[in-house]
């Protein structure tokens, strides 16, 4: 038992990471529930991709890694979550010029 | 050859786009009545003349096979459209389908002249018109189940805009109906058919070794008996919602009176049949024997129910229409009666009786929509569809008094009118198989004859009311559509053979895979 | 149907040779008779409606040329060269064809000529009649009328009956409501209609089960419903289905009840009289109502195939004399009296149909056509004079109105059976062949018969002492009719005079040109019938003289005291109008189809409401978790992911 903590201690594995990952998904997924500053949420919603991220990138190290799909798939989300990130402050933008605000709980009407 | 029917199917919708792009480029702007109303007749002229030069080849052709199929090259399902679906644009006619092109032809054409003094929002109007015809023709037109769903929610779906946005809203001591209700009210029937419809359809399309939506392929296929039992109901149980079938039938009521007046002669005249031609050509056609089974000759009660809900829908519909004081709602009733009879044809499985049943769709789409046409322009007269409000009318407008006798003793089955011959034939068809049921069915005549009279009475006859002293017959282009369904009434009440020249050699070998009886 | 012109022609396309060989100079053109009104028909409504007189004289032409025609066709058919056209198909689908023929046999040939001939003087006669103006319409109306009933007349088959059986339906409803601004004629017209159509039912019932016969004795649809071979047909019936034959003939009975306004469906007719006299006379009188005695007679191979149905016959018949008889006894509407008294001879000439008197019904269908119409011209011609119809109102016309004193006399008397006149030969054929028969109770049927003879000739003098007997006192102001009313009316007095000649006892030459089956069942002269019948006339008449032919009327006062009239008229509406208002109104309208309509909008739709408002309640529930909150959103959602996650890895 001892050896086996020490050893998990020690070696740093895939399950670190994942664990690693789904601490970071929790954080984020409560980010997202909770914030109600959309840039807060829009952040969390960052958090989010960033853990998934991670396990693409950790299943591909650890279990084929001969094999580079996980990485290549880590950098289009990456690409893709910047785009969002653009299109998402941008709609804030659009939401605080509209409103004077940006709390996602009073926006919550579909047509105003 | 010559694409005729794609022709007649997509003049409407041209006339449509057409429409839509001129109003998109300013060109016809929102005060502009001619111009939409030029471009609908146009492009409905098209079509009727179209509808007119197919149905005379079938007559010449007197076969029972499927003419102006096109397009001819994809038929081989070589380099076909939505190929991976199993579906194509397959457009062809058989001798049940070119009588109902004939009819919408009619109609469509009488629709847009029946809508000649709409106010308000033309394009719009016209737009959604032209559509739903479109929907008609294809639905009629098509040998592809997939497209046949799509046109039939074509001509559906604009039902409910024209209803909701240009219908009238009635409010009195036997009912009150907004139109919103009344379109909302047809929008969910026709969708409930439709839903059941596309179950039976796609029910046919797995079970086929050919995974296709062609009726061609189709009904060469020998489905599974138990398959065919399955399906039977559901498809012609949707159609059935189409046409009017008890208890399904109350968005017909509310609807075609809710519905201005072309509106109603277009759900009366084709709508209606729609559901007729779905129940012959696609359940009876492509599921013979579940058809056998369904209708009487199962052994069971179930095999009944369908003629059962045939006598109802004829004596229910005409006892109700004689309690009606809303001309279109006795219109409307009347027609519940006459699509039992339709279905009583059908479910008579013989030559004879499914002969008549396409009369009767025919002749009905005809005689209804020239009695709706008469309701509108009464009602545009006297700002009232209250029959007891009217009286005497005959003393100022002797036209269209006339017309609506010959639209009502056509309606209860005159001789030399179209609706003798089909109500005849259905009778002799309908009798050796359902005895009871047919003479049952024959005392809607009576009925028919009541309520018909009564308010042809209510309205023209006695002495005149005095709130009318000024009003006006009908005149100019308001009898052009009175003076084209009347000749087409009487046309084929005095020579039905132009018609059932069309229909028999189709009907003949569906009788026989239905077993039924051969004169 | 205008298609029949082509039909000599597709004969003569096909070469076939007429029948009989006999050599005939022309060809037997039948279908000119009811072609020659419906052209003048198309020619009044596409043409000359805007010219009013002209209307006129082209319906008169039209139905004047096709009484020509029909004499020149029974001449030759007395002659015995008469053969009917080949029959032309209107339908036909595969063995499934109906066809409209010609058919010219004695009995259509007898009755083309009597309809063509009174159709003809009473067209005349509404020349003077009609105001000018009313004119288009009335003649389009009597045309297509004289085209419908010599198509019955001449009609082939059960089909083809049926067709000119509803088209002159049509006709008699329009020509009630004529004067459609009069409520009373609208609403008679309608009844006349739908009252009809009651019968009607059982005429189309019978036709859809005949051509069931015809299938299941294997023969198509044209030759069950042919006329000329159904006595043939019947006997080609597999003997199991042999037993629904009476059935079948009480059917196409019940329409020949309701046009022949047989009890119980005699309602219509007296309503009907709403209409201007002459169509009173026409269709009333002479020639529609007849038609459902000349079905019987068409088609008396399936009445006389089992004699119980033809026991029903008379009996209908019989009841029908006696009703009708009596209540006419109390009319006080001159046409009324009269439409009575066609109910009433009608119901004779079923009666002696019913009574194996096939002969002596279809001759008292022809004598009565010419007096009865006599007749209501006769009190047209008072009516127009007076503008009024209750005989209370009129008195003493015969200084004033000779010729239609005169003539309404003759009419009388041919209808009371005044010895020699028309009348009295067909009513002494009646009564003999009653009394002579083997038909089941003739004896009570015979009883009845004189019976109702005596009321008849009761009602008739009291009308004529109290509409014409000089005795009482004209109102002033009182003319005679003009030349184009009087003539039709001799002419027709002179037809009441002689027309019984051709069916005399001794020499029967109607019976032997019409009869049925072998014939020579013609029943002889009877001198007790021959006295008794005096008798009866002599009873009646003098009751109504001593009840009526004064200027006191003291036994007429019996009448007037309050409360025997309303007694009587009680009697007689609850015996007719109440009983078929009480179904008709009472039951189907109001509470039958008050229940349909109620159940479909309380029950059917509410039901589909219901399925409305149980959506709509939901989505009132649901709408609460529906805040717009995007957070909220994603908290359902991790929520499901969780409970999906859970359910299927616990």
């Amino acid at each position: 038992m001892t050896d086996f903590l020490l050893y998990k201690l020690s070696h740093v594995g895939l399950d670190h990471v994942l664990l690693m990952g789904a601490l970071l998904f929790s954080i984020g997924l409560y980010g997202v529930l909770t914030r109600r500053n959309a840039i807060a949420v829009l952040m969390a919603v960052e958090l989010l991709f960033n853990a998934v991220n991670i396990n693409l990138v950790a299943f591909s190290r650890y279990i084929t890694p001969s094999l580079m799909t996980g990485q290549i798939f880590a950098l289009f989300i990456i690409a893709v979550a910047a785009a969002e990130a653009a299109v998402g402050i941008a709609l804030i933008l659009c939401l605080y010029r509209h409103r004077r605000s940006v709390y996602v709980d009073e926006a919550d009407e579909l047509q105003w | 050859m010559f694409p005729i029917l794609s022709v007649i199917v997509l003049a409407p919708l041209a006339g449509a786009a057409a429409i839509l792009l001129l109003s998109g480029l300013h060109i016809i702007g929102k005060e502009n009545q001619a111009a939409p109303r030029a471009i609908a007749l146009a492009s409905t002229v098209i079509s009727f003349l179209g509808s007119i030069w197919v149905a005379w080849e079938f007559y010449q052709y007197g076969g029972g096979g499927i003419l102006f199929e096109e397009p001819l090259s994809w038929a081989g399902r070589g380099g076909q459209w939505l190929a991976g679906l199993g579906a194509s644009y397959h457009l062809g006619v058989n001798g049940i389908s070119a009588s109902m092109v004939l009819l919408s032809g009619i109609l469509g054409f009488v629709a847009v002249i029946a809508s000649w003094n709409i106010k308000e929002r033309m394009r719009e109007y016209f737009t959604l018109v032209l559509v739903a015809l479109c929907g008609v023709f294809g639905v009629f037109a098509t040998l592809d189940l997939f497209f046949f769903f799509l046109f039939y929610e074509m001509a559906s779906i604009p039902m409910y805009f024209l209803v909701g946005m240009w219908g009238s809203s009635r409010k009195d001591e036997q009912r009150t109906v907004t139109r919103e209700y009344a379109a909302m009210k047809l929008l969910l029937y026709l969708q409930l058919g439709g839903a059941m419809i596309l179950v039976g359809a796609l029910g046919m399309y797995f079970g086929s070794s050919a995974r296709s939506f062609d009726m061609t392929l189709l009904a060469r296929e020998n489905f599974p008996v138990e398959l065919q039992r399955w399906l039977f109901p559901l498809l012609f149980l949707g159609f059935g919602i189409e046409a009017g079938f008890w208890p399904f039938h109350t968005w017909l009521p509310d609807g075609h009176s809710a519905a201005p007046t072309a509106l109603s002669m277009l759900l009366a005249g084709v709508l209606l049949k729609m559901g007729g031609y779905g129940m012959v050509r696609v359940a009876m056609d492509l599921l013979p024997d579940g058809a056998a089974w369904w209708l009487g000759g199962g052994g069971t009660i179930l095999s009944k129910v369908f003629i059962f809900c045939a006598l109802i829908n004829i004596l229910y519909g005409a006892l109700c229409a004689m309690h009606q004081k809303d001309i279109k709602y006795i219109i409307a009733y009347s027609s519940i009666s006459h699509m039992g009879i339709v279905t009583l044809g059908f479910a008579s499985r013989g030559v004879t009786g499914i002969n008549g049943a396409v009369f009767q769709m025919f002749s009905h789409g005809v005689i209804t929509a020239l009695l709706f046409a008469l309701a509108g322009l009464i009602y545009e007269k006297s700002h009232t569809r209250d029959i007891t409000q009217h009286g005497g009318l005959a003393a100022r407008m002797p036209i269209l008094a006339v017309f609506f006798y010959l639209g009502g003793l056509a309606t209860l089955g005159l001789p030399g009118m179209s609706g003798f011959v089909a109500e005849f034939l259905v009778f002799l068809g309908a009798f050796p198989m359902y005895k009871y049921v047919t003479l049952a069915a024959i005392t809607g005549l009576v009925l028919t004859a009541t309520y018909i009279l009564r308010a042809g009475e209510k309205i023209f006859l006695g002495p005149l009311n005095t709130k009318y002293e000024a009003i006006g017959d009908v005149m100019g282009i308001e009898k052009v559509h009175l003076y084209t369904l009347t000749f087409f009434v009487i046309l084929f009440g005095l020579f039905p053979t132009l018609l059932i020249n069309l229909s028999n050699p189709a009907v003949t070998p569906l009788a026989q895979k239905l077993g039924g009886l051969l004169p | 149907m205008n298609c029949s012109g082509s039909r000599p022609r597709a004969r003569r396309l096909r070469g076939e040779p007429r029948s009989n060989g006999h050599v005939q100079a022309m060809p037997d053109r039948g279908w000119l008779v009811p072609l020659l009104p419906f052209l003048s028909f198309l020619v009044i409504v596409f043409g000359t409606y805007r010219q009013a007189r002209l209307s006129g004289y082209v319906s008169v032409a039209g139905i004047a040329l096709s009484a020509v025609c029909s004499l020149a066709l029974l001449g030759k058919g007395l002659l015995g060269g008469v053969a009917s056209p080949a029959p032309l198909t209107w339908i036909q689908m595969g063995g499934f064809e109906l066809q409209i023929g010609i058919l010219l046999d004695p009995l259509s040939l007898m009755m083309i000529s009597v309809v063509s001939v009174v159709a003809s003087l009473i067209q005349i006669y509404s020349l003077g009649y009609m105001h000018d103006h009313e004119y288009s319409r009335f003649y389009s109306y009597m045309s297509l009328f004289a085209f419908s009933m010599l198509g019955l007349v001449v009609s082939a088959n059960f089909a083809q009956i049926f067709i000119f059986w509803e088209l002159v339906g049509l006709c008699s409803f329009l020509l009630i409501g004529f004067y459609y601004q009069k409520h009373s004629a609208a609403r008679a017209a309608k009844k006349a209609f739908v009252v009809t159509r009651f019968g009607d039912l059982g005429f189309v019932m019978g036709i859809v089960s005949l051509t069931w016969l015809g299938m299941k004795a294997g023969v198509g649809v044209s030759d069950a419903l042919s006329f000329e071979n159904l006595a043939q047909f019947l006997t080609q019936i597999p003997a199991d289905y042999k037993q629904w034959i009476p059935w079948v003939a009480l059917l196409i009975f019940c329409g020949a009840m309701g046009k022949s306004a047989q009890f119980p469906l005699h309602v219509w007719l007296p309503d009907a009289m709403e209409g201007p006299t002459p169509v009173s006379a026409l269709i009333h009188a002479a020639t529609m109502v007849a038609a459902g005695v000349y079905l019987v007679a068409r088609t008396y191979p399936i009445f006389h195939f089992d004699p119980w149905v033809l026991g029903i016959v008379a009996v209908v018949g019989a009841i029908t004399a006696l009703v009708a008889a009596t209540l006419a006894l109390v009319q006080t509407d001159i046409k009324r009296i009269l439409a009575y008294s066609t109910c009433s001879q009608l119901g004779y000439m079923m009666l002696s149909l019913g009574a194996f008197g096939y002969g002596a019904g279809v001759f008292h269908l022809m004598t009565h056509a010419f007096f009865k119409a006599l007749l209501f011209l006769g009190s047209g011609s008072v009516i127009h004079a007076l503008h009024t119809n209750d005989i209370w109102k009129m008195g003493g016309l015969y200084p004033k109105m000779k010729d239609t004193s005169i003539t309404f006399l003759i009419g009388t008397l041919a209808l009371t059976g005044f010895p020699l006149l028309a009348g009295f030969w067909s009513k002494d054929e009646i009564l003999t062949n009653l009394l002579h028969t083997d038909a089941p109770n003739h004896m009570i049927l015979f009883g009845l018969a004189l019976l109702v003879a005596v009321m008849t000739s009761f009602y008739m003098f009291r009308l004529w002492y109290l509409v014409f007997s000089p005795v009482r006192q004209a109102p002033s102001g009182t003319h005679e009719s003009g030349k184009v009313m009087t003539l039709p009316l001799w002419i027709l007095a002179v037809f009441s005079i002689v027309i019984g000649f051709v069916g005399t006892p001794w020499a029967n030459f109607f019976g032997h040109f019409i009869h049925y089956g072998e014939g020579g069942h013609e029943a002889g002269f009877s001198l007790t019938v021959g006295l008794l019948s005096l008798a009866v006339f002599a009873t009646g008449w003098y009751l109504a003289k001593t009840f009526y032919r004064s200027t006191e009327l003291p036994y007429a006062k019996i009448l007037s005291i309050p409360g025997i009239r309303e007694t009587v008229a009680l009697v007689s509406t609850c015996l007719t109008d109440r009983f078929w208002g009480i179904v008709v109104r009472g039951i189907v309208i109001n509470r039958i189809a008050r229940a349909a309509a109620w159940i479909d909008t309380n029950v059917i739709d509410l039901a589909v409401n219901v399925v409305g408002w149980t959506v709509k309640g939901t989505g009132f529930v649901l709408r609460f978790f529906q805040t717009g909150k995007v957070q909220t959103y994603a908290t359902y959602m991790l929520a499901a992911i969780l409970i999906i996650f859970f359910w299927f890895f616990r």
